[in-house]
């Protein structure tokens, strides 16, 4: 058996550590994550309010509870799926938009 | 369904569901949110970059070094932005991804051992097992990635969902390289095997379509084989699982009749590569097929700057330490000087991948 010979890297180092820069100001990297992390936010915000909406439209109550548990249709998935790309193209349109 | 034990909200058919509706949505917006860099960014991040070069004066032809083609494309808003979204996206991926299946810790290792004794099929490991040191990389940035996060077996399967842009939910890519993967001429297969089998979505396949063969998958991480074999065994599969190197298997000389490998060996060092392609020629009957469905590889063809950007990109900023060395390889030279006969394969539905099949001259 070989010997081990360096120690096990701690986990999530890529994700965790000090991450990567691509600016010239490392602040323009981070506007742009947390604008991503706060679209991501509001995008599932709004999905939860579209399903306890679904929800309270088809069964009535215990929205807390039954929030949790449909599975979409496909039909339903595939809405869901191109609101969602409309909303990203929304939100991120500028940055294709002006190029230089 | 093995994944219907381990979250609260049980499992999409054969993907195991993300303990939270918030962590599900999220995840989905990580996974369009791709969608967008990869197909709307990209293509004008290419022409971007290349305009950048011309501008300076460059003509952008693969006689560009790539040095100076990162000087010109990296002063460009878009490609800085671009590369910012990838990073960031696939480092929201694989926080939220585990974050939301590692809840309960102890509970998954406990269920994960209860498995390990159970059939059908079985998981062979060896607790003193050394992984080598170019195994334990974060490929693709996952946390721990296959060899050193106990839950990397079903943090893995949900992450590739979003890495599949929803094309492998119920496995389909995997189903489709098991029905594309090469039958010896002879038409015998009684023995298979699965290399990086990772969580076994080939491993299973491939026993679909040969019900009536001994099916093992393979590979360097114990988190993805232990949960390989307890979803094989909640499938009703009879495959068996092993942890070790492809390039030291421990089967026999002449054990299999087929041998699979799915996006492996852009994976491993080019050293590595030509162990493996020297094990699997030893392990293989001869006539015995080697279907191998793996990334492009370009060997000695000139690319242009914006594609060798990209694959730089993808070596230092998404973990692929050794995918350049097997870009710029002479794979199919290598699977030759291995001994194969070397041929094309059945092609994928995602052109993206090249099929090759290597076969044992008889």
């Amino acid at each position: 058996m070989d010997m081990v010979t360096t120690p096990p890297p701690p986990i999530g180092e890529e994700i965790n550590g000090p991450g990567r820069a691509y600016f010239d100001h490392v602040v323009t990297d981070n506007i742009l994550d947390a604008l991503i992390e706060l679209a991501a936010e509001v995008w599932t915000t709004r999905d939860r309010v579209s399903v306890l909406e679904t929800v309270l439209a088809e069964q009535g109550i215990d929205a807390a509870a039954l929030v949790e548990a449909p599975i979409p249709s496909p039909e339903q998935a595939a809405e869901r799926k191109a609101r969602r790309e409309a909303f990203v193209a929304q939100i991120f349109n500028s940055f294709s938009r002006r190029t230089q | 369904m093995a994944t219907s034990t381990l979250t609260p909200r049980g499992s999409i058919g054969v993907l195991p569901r993300p303990s939270k509706l918030a962590d599900e949505s999220y995840t989905d917006f990580v996974e369009s949110f791709r969608d967008m860099a990869l197909i709307k960014m990209f293509p004008i991040m290419c022409e971007t970059g290349h305009a950048a070069l011309s501008n300076a004066g460059i003509e952008p032809t693969h006689e560009v070094p790539l040095d100076t083609a990162k000087e010109h494309f990296n002063r460009v808003p878009l490609i800085q932005t671009w590369q910012r979204f990838m990073r960031s996206a696939q480092e929201m991926m694989w926080r939220r991804t585990r974050e939301s299946f590692a809840y309960d810790e102890e509970a998954h290792e406990q269920l994960l051992r209860k498995y390990e004794g159970k059939g059908p099929g079985k998981l062979v490991y060896d607790p003193g097992f050394h992984v080598p040191d170019y195994a334990r990389r974060e490929i693709h940035l996952q946390p721990g990635g296959y060899t050193d996060d106990p839950m990397g077996g079903i943090v893995y399967h949900y992450g590739t969902k979003i890495f599949y842009q929803g094309m492998n939910d119920q496995d389909e890519l995997h189903a489709e390289v098991a029905d594309f993967s090469a039958v010896p001429a002879d038409g015998k297969v009684a023995n298979i095997l699965d290399i990086a089998c990772g969580v076994g979505q080939g491993t299973v396949q491939l026993k679909r379509r040969f019900p009536g063969a001994e099916v093992w998958g393979l590979d360097v991480g114990l988190p993805v084989v232990r949960y390989a074999h307890m979803r094989s065994v909640e499938l009703g599969y009879d495959v068996n699982y092993v942890q070790a190197l492809a390039e030291k298997t421990g089967f026999a000389d002449s054990q299999f009749d087929m041998v699979v490998s799915y996006i492996f060996f852009h994976e491993v060092p080019v050293e590595v590569m030509k162990a493996v392609l020297g094990e699997m020629h030893r392990i293989l009957r001869p006539g015995g097929t080697f279907s191998i469905f793996e990334f492009p590889n370009h060997g000695s063809t000139p690319l242009p700057p914006a594609v060798r950007f990209m694959i730089d990109y993808d070596s230092r900023d998404n973990c692929e330490p050794y995918s350049p060395g097997f870009v710029y390889a002479d794979f199919r030279g290598l699977i030759a000087e291995a001994g194969f006969e070397v041929a094309d394969g059945r092609q994928p539905t995602n052109a993206f991948l090249q099929s090759i099949v290597a076969t044992k001259k008889a």
